[in-house]
């Protein structure tokens, strides 16, 4: 349909996108509160901030899925209200899920919505050309167009919604995170593509957490903070320093920077794993928590960071190795699966409190203590809730953690996102565990209850017990961590100490800036597994890496063992999508890889990254 | 939860003089009628307490509304019309409906059917304006509400329509719709359904006939039924969990297979296939007949056994763990797994006794009706469900309970009783529920719009 | 189904290692059953392959597969959208129509035709809207309507009865192959098949594979989903038609079985119940098997409880079929391009053979004395052989008759589905032509054997 629209040629410059004061509400949660922003045409415009910021609102406004509650939209001089009118307009989105259908051919999902309502807009023929054609030139590799969907690997699924939306020379283009599912080499294309539409004059918008992309590819980002913006960047100023300042904002740290970071007391292990890999095929690693310790795990998304608080914690098998909990009598015990975890008296708390943390239509009272039904049962096989015992229990860390609450029987959505994570956060106290997992717990909370969150927890460690502490925001583990382990490539990249630690270090240990070096300090309790310690753990996993389908970590390889890129598969909906695209390539194998051209992105990109801080 | 809103003094004094109007007016009427002076007495003090009750509600309303309409002037009006205008609107229908029936049918306006106009628009207006005060409870609130429009609906314009003799049939049949529910219900908890009730309610009615026929004491017959019944439900919760989402469809077809396994065993060897003769014990037939009596009172034990199941079904989905994580499940099941509430047991087990329940409802319908017939339940398909979704319990999981089914089985039963007492039988009354159960479902069920799915 | 529409053209590049399968296994379980029952059926009695034998069938399932239709027209749109009013539906359709003909308001076929797919499809326009705009989920739609229209049916007929249009009264005598239900039948599929190269059956299963991608990309979901209940209401309509054309009178409480037949062969046809999968093909496919189950059933003669063993049968089917739908991905997994087209062609020159056997090796067989086992013999169930009815001379002069005609209707398809696979499958690198060649001689092969045969037997029974 949008072939129909005659092309007009847009001198640069001309502005496409203008929204003022933007305000959309999700019952009680303010998505957007009066957010602007405008971007013209000719440029690849970022949209950035931390979670729930509101970006992903704000795309989903401009491509015409989400009505605004007040504000003005314009859009190449319209207000599109459908997705059917925005593509009509000449705006293709690509949204942060990978929207395919599974049960149709390849075809059939790239010229998803380009036909009229009866009549096709291209011979079938015709469509199948092409869509071979733009997806090889997409992904790289040949794919057979009549293929069912369902079949296919995530990363080309990425590609089938790219290439929807890259069909028709669009005037706007957003990207949702688009790249998520990519890899390298994949992630350079679409750069390539983005630069080349920009040239001829469309207008991209990009939406994205990953700095290190937008920083490369951009050429002006508008900042957003819960819900508005906060400021615009241009092209020279676009350094992670500043981006990081605007989407912190400055007060942000302050409040607990000056705080010592907990020291462990004694050398006494709470927990162990051995021979760890998160993903099947990945490097393997040690790793030992000592009581005492607050221990912070960071790294860029999908880098395995995640995937490895959840198999401490149980909720995820290891791909491999063992993990370990000892008990109050010094015993060992394995933690293979939830329950044993439990029994080891490891608790977890999850950032995504939506899908797996809260009980949306039951009340505040059960969400935190319902793990504890089964504890504290009365009449035996009966089962009646002790209310009396778990109203104290519930008392006691509702008054510790400071959760703000009008009746205990209210439902927990009657509470702001914060709160929810506090009584989430409470359920897992409520538990006496001897080591708490959390990921990524402060996602969405306020400055305030995040310190509030910091000092509970650095008690808790103090009492001799034991924190696992994920976040993506380096600024949170300052005064608070007592060691901070890097995740890249699904294993420790390096390890920092809590002391004296320099977010500036981490941040460059996430971009695999760094030697590597804390790692072989026995004190972060981190050894390199046997296995991973060269590349003959490559060679080693050679065999099982190349098999499946799935989200794609690179392993680098000698190229006699294997000329082409390998694709290593985890399992699929748990773990995150994709090495970052950045740079995938561990530090020590950089000088064997024959292709120019990363090289010249490492750089580029290693060079921004320090030429933007004083 | 919902505060009671502070209303003044007169308007108190002015809510209680009409209420004690009305309770007079309802008591004069009830002498008129020549009704017992009990039931005269009761309906009095309830309609007065009813009354009390709603004026505060109703005044709150204003009372809280007042601020906003009166800032506003002239635009007061048009934005009362925006909030209210499907109840207005809805209004004028069943007026207009009303003349329109005036009109046509001769003799039809009479005084009795005016009171029942003026209760249902008292009704569409109380659970509209009060319907918002109820966040959690809504769906029982307004089922109450339906519930004694159409019960005082009922008493005035049908002859016997309150007598004893009547609430006790309608409570009768509304034990064994209940009992058979009471699987439906777990198992929505859950966010499944489970459509083989009706017929494992008919193959324990045959099945059990069978057993006695071929000579088993009846007590243990009644054992093996039961336990038959749980076993296929357990078959059905296994499935309906390997096969997410399709539970509608599976069970369905094991109802279908259970029926003809049933009527096959029960037919080998004999003369009359599918039709099975035996006699019913004695204390199977008072359980569940007009004229049981329970303990000496006049009235069918199969009531009390309704009673009781109700009594510990609430209680139990409220207080104990088993409940409460019945109903974690049903909310967030990735929530549920993380506190280790096991999804596969909870399944097998809800199906099970599922399947129980459908088999004691086939037991006790063969007291009732003393012979055994494979079709008996058939009813009970959409039944069940209808109870289950007017009472109020989500059909996605996690919201509603038993205590929800039991309003929903007695509005049906009222309802059903009130469609015979004018005129109209099975067939219309399978098509008044068929139309009840969208608008239900409409008011709590909906998905939501795709834009926030996305 | 989703067969290679196209050639693949001389643009794709020959290579090896395409990424995806195009795999399609979802028919897999139909096409067997189907063969394995054909077969089963054929041998245990001689009447099915005659011509009154066919016709009947015809007769018969035609309502059933058209219910399936209904049901898949809807299913596709995705929801989980189940329409299980599609029975009362039906008999909605029959009541009125035949309580209009009575009232002498609709006699003749263009006003009936029109009558009966109108409603159809205003009430799936009603449900359709209902799901879009109350955003109810469409099974408790779907269980309104049946309830609303079970209890409406007996209002308006309240027991079986009446007389259809005049015009229809020998549509269900079933004596003849070529019969008007088989014309519907044949319309009613090829208007699907044309439908298929619409861009709106495009969008119809994008939509119904994932309704959020497709509103996304600016497919009118609105419009589409109301399509295709329109669609799934006109075949509703005619699936009333055959159905009244079958009992001639008006039946207000057919309404449960069909609902559950129809869904039921929905299932077994392959159709995913989650949407955007289904056709036909697998649809018709699926009425056929529950068709020949019951013929099969009924050849085992269990007497009164005959009617009891189609229910277990059915029911057992409905949830072992659910169950193998678990076993597709592992299917999928192994078999990387499978073509439907192909197994079912290879299958129906083995069933050919069988069905060739049956007719003239038993023909010269003559007849045998056989034992017909009787009610409930449980015995003679579980031990009897296939192949024990007795044939008299009428029913072998009507087998004779109607023999070549399959025989060549069979040929024919095969040879056209050849012509197609061979053309489509030209361009493609795979065995699929050569098993293609392969087949085609042997049938062709086969074919001059039994013209061969077929003029000695024939002659013997004649004289």
């Amino acid at each position: 349909m949008t072939s129909s629209v005659p092309e007009i040629a847009q001198p640069a410059g001309r502005e496409t996108i203008l929204v003022r004061g933007v305000k959309k509400y999700f019952g009680p949660t303010r998505a957007l509160d009066g957010a602007s922003f405008s971007a013209r045409a000719g440029e690849i415009h970022a949209i950035v901030g931390g979670n729930g910021c509101g970006k992903s609102t704000m795309a989903k406004v401009v491509s015409g899925i989400l009505p605004v509650d007040s504000g003005t939209v314009s859009i190449l001089g319209e207000t599109p209200s459908t997705p059917a009118e925005s593509r009509a307009l000449g705006i293709s989105t690509v949204y942060q899920e990978v929207l395919v259908a599974d049960e149709s051919s390849v075809v059939d999902n790239i010229f998803m919505g380009s036909d009229r309502l009866f009549t096709k807009t291209l011979s079938q023929e015709r469509k199948v050309v092409r869509a071979a054609e733009l997806m090889e030139e997409l992904s790289g590799e040949p794919v057979d167009p009549h293929a069912l969907v369902g079949t296919l690997p995530l990363g080309l699924k990425q590609w089938i919604t790219i290439a929807r939306a890259l069909l028709s020379e669009p005037k706007i283009l957003i990207l949702d995170e688009s790249s998520a599912a990519l890899d390298f080499d994949s992630t350079e294309r679409l750069f390539q593509r983005m630069r080349a539409l920009r040239d001829r004059g469309t207008t991209i918008l990009i939406v994205t957490h990953r700095i290190a992309e937008l920083v490369r590819i951009s050429d002006r980002a508008t900042v957003f903070r819960d819900g508005r913006d906060v400021g615009v960047l241009e092209k020279a100023d676009i350094t992670e320093k500043n981006l990081l300042r605007l989407m912190t904002g400055e007060d942000r740290s302050s409040g607990h920077s000056h705080a010592e970071a907990p020291r462990p007391r004694s050398a006494e292990l709470a927990m162990r794993a051995s021979r760890l890999a998160v993903w099947p095929g990945g490097k393997t690693f040690d790793f030992d928590l000592r009581r005492g310790e607050v221990v912070g795990i960071s790294g860029l998304d999908g880098q395995g960071q995640d995937a490895f608080v959840r198999v401490l914690a149980g909720v995820m098998p290891a791909a491999q190795g063992l993990v370990e909990v000892a008990g109050r009598d010094g015993t060992w015990s394995p933690v293979r699966t939830l329950p044993e975890a439990v029994a080891g008296r490891i608790a977890y708390v999850s950032g995504d409190r939506k899908r797996e943390g809260i009980f949306a239509s039951l009340s505040i009272f059960e969400n935190m203590v319902m793990p504890l039904y089964r504890e504290k049962k009365r009449g035996g096989i009966l089962g009646f809730i002790d209310r009396g015992t778990l109203a104290t229990l519930f008392r006691r860390e509702a008054e510790n953690l400071l959760i703000k609450f009008g009746v205990k029987e209210d439902r927990i959505t009657s509470l702001s996102g914060g709160n929810q994570q506090k009584v989430l956060i409470g359920r897992g106290f409520a538990m006496r565990p001897d080591v708490i997992i959390l990921n990524d717990p402060a996602r969405g909370i306020d400055v305030g209850a995040k310190t509030e969150l910091y000092r509970h927890l650095r008690t808790f460690a103090e009492e001799g017990k034991a924190v696992i502490y994920l976040s993506s925001e380096i600024e949170e583990f300052l005064g608070f961590a007592t060691r901070v382990v890097v995740f890249r490539d699904g294993a420790p990249f390096d390890a920092f100490d809590g002391r004296g630690l320099e977010p500036k270090r981490v941040l460059e240990a996430m971009f695999g800036q760094t030697g590597g070096e804390g790692l072989a300090s026995a004190v972060h309790g981190l050894r390199p597994g046997v296995e991973g310690a060269g590349d003959a753990a490559h060679d080693a996993l050679l065999p099982s890496a190349g098999a499946g389908s799935g989200p794609r970590i690179r392993v680098s390889v000698p190229d006699r063992l294997k000329p082409r890129p390998v694709s290593v598969t985890p399992p699929a909906p748990v773990l995150p999508l994709a090495a970052d695209p950045s740079d995938p390539v561990p530090p020590r194998s950089r000088s064997t890889i024959a292709r120019p051209i990363r090289i010249v992105e490492f750089g580029e990109n290693g060079t921004r990254i320090e030429g933007g801080r004083p | 939860m919902e505060k009671l809103p502070q209303i003044s003094l007169q308007a108190r004094i002015l809510g209680l003089v009409l209420a004690l109007l009305l309770a007079g007016l309802g008591a004069g009427f009830g002498f008129a009628q020549g009704m017992a002076v009990q039931v005269v007495i009761l309906s009095g003090v309830a309609t007065l307490a009813l009354t009390v009750w709603a004026w505060r509600y109703v005044i709150g309303q204003f009372v809280e509304g007042d601020p906003t309409s009166s800032t506003e002037g002239p635009g007061a009006l048009r934005q009362t019309w925006l909030a209210y205008r499907w109840p207005l609107i809805g209004l004028a229908l069943v007026l207009a409906a009303f003349l329109l029936l005036s009109l046509t049918i001769e003799g039809f306006f009479n005084i009795w059917n005016i009171i029942s106009l003026v209760i249902l628009l008292a009704i569409l207006v109380l659970t509209r304006t009060l319907g918002r005060q109820f966040q959690q409870n809504r769906s029982a609130f307004i089922g109450i509400m339906v519930l004694a429009g159409l019960f005082s609906v009922g008493s005035m314009n049908i002859e016997g329509f309150s007598s004893g003799n009547n609430i006790k049939s309608m409570l009768l049949f509304a034990s064994f719709l209940g009992i058979a529910s009471v699987g439906q219900t777990l198992v929505a908890l859950l966010g499944g359904l489970d459509l083989s009730i009706p017929f494992i309610i008919g193959g324990a009615n045959v099945g059990l006939l069978y057993l006695i026929g071929l000579g088993v004491p009846p007590w243990l017959a009644t054992l093996i039924v039961l336990f038959t019944g749980a076993l296929l439900g357990v078959i059905n919760g296994l499935l309906s969990y390997r096969l997410q989402g399709q539970a509608l469809i599976v069970t369905l077809g094991t109802g279908f297979a259970i029926s003809g396994g049933v009527q096959i065993v029960t037919s080998i060897g004999s003369a009359y296939s599918g039709n099975v003769f035996g006699t019913v014990p004695a204390w199977l037939s008072n359980i569940s007949a007009m004229n049981g009596t329970t303990f000496g009172l006049p009235f069918p034990p199969v009531i009390l056994i309704w009673a009781v199941i109700a009594v510990i079904l609430i209680l139990g989905l409220r207080t104990t763990v088993y409940g409460r994580y019945l109903y974690a499940l049903g909310v967030n099941r990735t929530s549920a797994s993380r506190v280790m509430i096991s999804e596969m047991r909870y399944w097998v087990i809800m199906y099970a006794l599922s399947g129980f329940f459908a088999a004691l409802t086939g037991g006790l319908l063969l007291g009732w009706s003393g012979g055994g017939f494979i079709g008996v339940g058939d009813q009970y398909l959409f039944l069940t469900l209808a109870a289950v979704v007017v009472g109020g319990t989500s059909l996605l999981g996690g919201a509603g309970g038993y205590g929800f089914t039991v309003i929903g089985v007695l509005v049906l039963q009222v309802l059903s009783s009130f469609l015979v007492g004018i005129g109209l039988d099975f067939k219309w009354q399978q098509f008044i529920f068929g139309l009840l159960i969208l608008p239900m479902v409409a008011l709590y069920a909906r998905s939501p719009h795709i834009r926030t799915q996305i | 189904m989703s067969l290679p529409v196209t050639p693949s053209s001389a643009a794709m590049p020959a290579r090896a290692e395409l990424q995806g399968g195009r795999s399609n296994p979802f028919l897999l379980m139909p096409i067997t059953l189907f063969f394995a029952l054909l077969s089963i059926a054929v041998l245990r009695t001689p009447s099915l392959m005659t011509a009154s034998g066919i016709g009947a069938a015809i007769i018969v399932v035609t309502p059933l597969i058209l219910a399936t239709y209904t049901l898949m027209a809807s299913t596709i749109s995705g929801r989980g959208t189940v329409d299980l009013s599609v029975g009362p539906l039906i008999g909605f359709i029959n009541v009125t129509m035949i309580q209009l003909n009575a009232a002498g308001m609709l006699e003749s076929p263009i006003p009936v035709f029109l009558y009966c797919m109108a409603v159809g499809a205003i009430y799936q326009l009603i449900f359709a809207l209902i799901v879009i705009y109350v955003r109810v989920q469409p099974i408790i739609v779907s269980l309104s309507g049946y309830l609303a229209l079970s209890g409406i049916n007996l209002v308006i007929l309240p027991r079986p009865g009446g007389m259809a249009p005049p015009f229809m009264a020998e549509w269900g005598y079933g004596t003849s192959i070529f019969s008007p239900v088989l014309i519907i039948l044949i319309l009613a599929t090829v208007a699907w098949l044309l439908f298929t190269a619409t861009a709106f059956y495009t969008h119809l299963r994008l939509m119904g594979s994932d309704e959020r991608a497709a509103y996304t990309s600016g497919v009118p979901i609105t419009v589409v989903r109301i399509g295709a209940h329109l669609i799934s209401g006109c075949f509703a309509g005619l699936a009333a038609i055959c159905f009244t054309a079958l009992i001639s009178s008006g039946d207000p409480s057919q309404g449960t079985t069909y609902t559950l037949i129809a869904v039921t062969a929905l299932v077994l046809g392959g159709a995913s119940l989650a949407g955007g999968r289904g056709g036909v093909f697998g649809s018709a496919l699926g009425a056929l098997n529950l068709y020949m189950i019951t013929y099969v059933l009924s050849t085992f003669n269990f007497g009164a409880v005959q009617s009891f063993v189609t229910n277990l049968a059915y029911g057992a089917i409905l949830v072992i079929s659910l169950l193998l739908t678990l076993l597709i991905p592992v299917i999928q997994r192994h078999i990387r391009n499978f073509s439907p087209l192909l197994y079912f062609v290879s299958l129906s020159v083995v069933v050919l053979g069988i069905i060739l056997h049956a007719t003239f090796d038993y023909a010269s067989l003559g007849a045998a004395p056989a034992v017909m086992p009787g009610p409930m013999d449980l015995q003679a169930a579980l031990t009897g052989p296939l192949e024990i009815a007795s044939l008299d001379p009428a029913t072998l002069a009507l087998r004779l008759e109607a023999a070549p005609l399959v025989f060549f209707a069979l040929l024919l398809v095969i040879i056209a589905v050849f012509l197609r696979l061979a053309v489509s499958q030209s361009s493609r690198r795979s065995i699929g032509p050569a098993i293609a060649v392969v087949i085609a001689a042997l049938v062709l092969g086969g074919a001059l054997v039994m013209h061969e045969g077929l003029s000695s037997p024939a002659t013997e029974a004649v004289n």
